[in-house]
């Protein structure tokens, strides 16, 4: 029986390839995050993002390599109550549930019950401004409320690995804030993995970036690396003042994947 | 045992959300409505083939002209009705299903395909107890028996059972919910009437059709009778259709 090892990364993958029919979404990508990491895995649309994500979360299996999430494979970490918080792009809801069967549901799953699990909900509600929202039918709410929900979802009993697909897709400036609260608020020990076209909001909530292009890891490292590997060039030093890493991340972005 | 009340309270959320949707009233219209006017024909089909044979000194058995035709006829409006419960049952979000957020739950396949059983399962028994209602009126009325209803509700429960399975099965391959729907109810009406062919093929080929038809099997229950077999069939169908429900790649 696979047991969790504690020591080990809290995620490693080791050549990781995944094809649909013909077409390759990831070639042999590998990868290690370390317990308590805050990583970002950012590239164009159809990077292969979401796909990676997915394999990582147990919901698709990769033609080869191997992945293991503090020593189990994503199929067992998956179903381990408390592990893995996992936000799908999609911010997937069922319609025909209200928000607050969405949260007990999710409380119930990971394992939290009577007054922890109502308490847990209340916390996680109140973080993302969703406490008048708790009556209302998933199929009723607007894109970013409905996102706020699937993240309530994620976040709930403060999971030890995070994996968020496109967090503050359709928030407003608020929501946006709330969510960044939130991840500031995670235990140090918490591991997290955000998948995101939006750069500075990466900057602030992680420490290290990989670039994904066409399904291969084409750039990984700290901010702080970055900034070494890739100097400035001319009419980008304006973008330092963004943060460590900010203009080499930007040129990264638009230099490597976009190839201009 | 967390797989029992994982799947229990999947069960419920599934329950609740189907009776919320539109596949829920669909469901209950196409029961009430088929079931109501089956009903009303068998009655008027037994008033009047009752007259004929009064005029020839003999009256006929109500039981088998009027409530085992019925109670055999409810089976086809349980096929009917088992697609819509399980077409979505393991769609994408983008295809109105919501397999995605199962997904991001730590739910194991067995707590998924039992949970979505077990709704779908509740809510054709619920369809059945509402179907049950002209039959306990005539049982008030003195037609029929009480062990015959019980042994044909029986019969229609375990034969949802297996259909619901089936269609779990046929859902999990498909993952497109229309195709789902047609792909489960071709399946099952293939099942229904596979004896129909028995006449036209060797005899190896007829026992094997004959064996796998679910007709034969639903005629008897509607006649009170509980063969071994029967239920043996049905649970074996059950068993074998929740095993090939596959929602996602483990």
């Amino acid at each position: 029986m696979e047991t969790r090892a504690p020591n080990a990364p809290s995620l490693s993958l080791k050549g990781v390839s995944r094809s649909f029919g013909k077409t390759v979404a990831l070639r042999d990508v590998s990868l290690e995050i370390a317990q308590g990491e805050r990583a970002a895995l950012v590239g164009p649309n159809g990077a292969g993002k979401s796909t990676l994500l997915k394999i990582i979360c147990g919901a698709l299996r990769p033609d080869s390599g191997q992945i293991a999430l503090q020593g189990l494979s994503p199929a067992r970490a998956r179903t381990q109550a408390g592990f893995l918080g996992w936000l799908p792009e999609r911010a997937p809801l069922n319609a025909d549930l209200t928000v607050a069967e969405h949260l007990r549901l999710s409380a119930s799953f990971r394992g939290l019950k009577g007054q922890g699990a109502a308490a847990e909900i209340e916390r996680v509600a109140a973080a993302l401004g969703l406490q008048n929202k708790l009556a209302r039918l998933a199929g009723r709410l607007s894109l970013g409320t409905r996102r706020l929900a699937a993240l309530a979802l994620a976040f709930l009993g403060s999971p030890r690995f995070l994996v968020l697909d496109e967090p503050t897709s359709g928030l407003d400036p608020d929501g946006a804030r709330l969510f960044q609260k939130l991840v500031a608020s995670l235990p140090a020990s918490s591991t997290l993995l955000i998948s995101s076209h939006v750069l500075p909001e990466l900057f602030n909530l992680t420490a290290k970036i990989n670039f994904l292009k066409n399904g291969s890891l084409v750039y990984s490292g700290t901010y702080e690396e970055i900034d070494r590997a890739f100097p400035p060039r001319a009419g980008e030093e304006g973008l330092q003042d963004a943060g460590p890493g900010a203009a080499a991340c930007a040129q990264i972005y638009f230099r490597v994947l976009y190839g201009s | 045992m967390p797989i029992a009340r994982h799947a229990l309270a999947l069960a419920r959320a599934e329950f609740k959300a189907f009776w919320s949707s539109a596949n829920g009233g669909l469901a209950l219209a196409v029961f009430l409505i088929l079931g109501g006017l089956w009903f009303y024909n068998s009655v008027v089909s037994y008033s009047f083939a009752n007259l004929e044979a009064l005029a020839r000194g003999r009256v006929l058995d109500a039981n088998l002209a009027l409530f085992s035709a019925s109670l055999s006829r409810l089976g086809l409006i349980v096929m009917l009705v088992t697609p819509l419960s399980t077409m979505r049952a393991f769609a994408s979000f983008e295809r109105g299903g919501h397999l995605d957020l199962l997904l991001a739950w730590p739910l194991t396949r067995a707590e998924i395909v039992l949970g979505h059983f077990g709704a779908s399962l509740g809510s054709l028994a619920l369809l059945l107890l509402l179907s049950a209602l002209p039959f306990a009126l005539a049982l008030a009325m003195g037609v029929g028996t009480l062990k015959l209803l019980a042994v044909a509700f029986l019969g229609l429960i375990l034969l949802g059972s297996a259909f619901t399975a089936v269609g779990l099965a046929v859902a999990s391959r498909t993952r497109a919910p229309f195709a789902a729907a047609l792909a489960t109810l071709g399946i099952l009406s293939v099942l229904w009437g596979a004896g129909w062919a028995a006449p036209y093929l060797a005899d190896l080929a007829a026992a094997l059709v004959q064996g796998l038809s679910f007709g034969p099997r639903v005629e008897r229950f509607s006649l009170g009778l509980i063969n071994f077999n029967d239920v043996f069939y049905f649970l074996c169908l059950t068993a074998m259709g929740l095993g090939l429900a596959q929602p996602f790649e483990e």
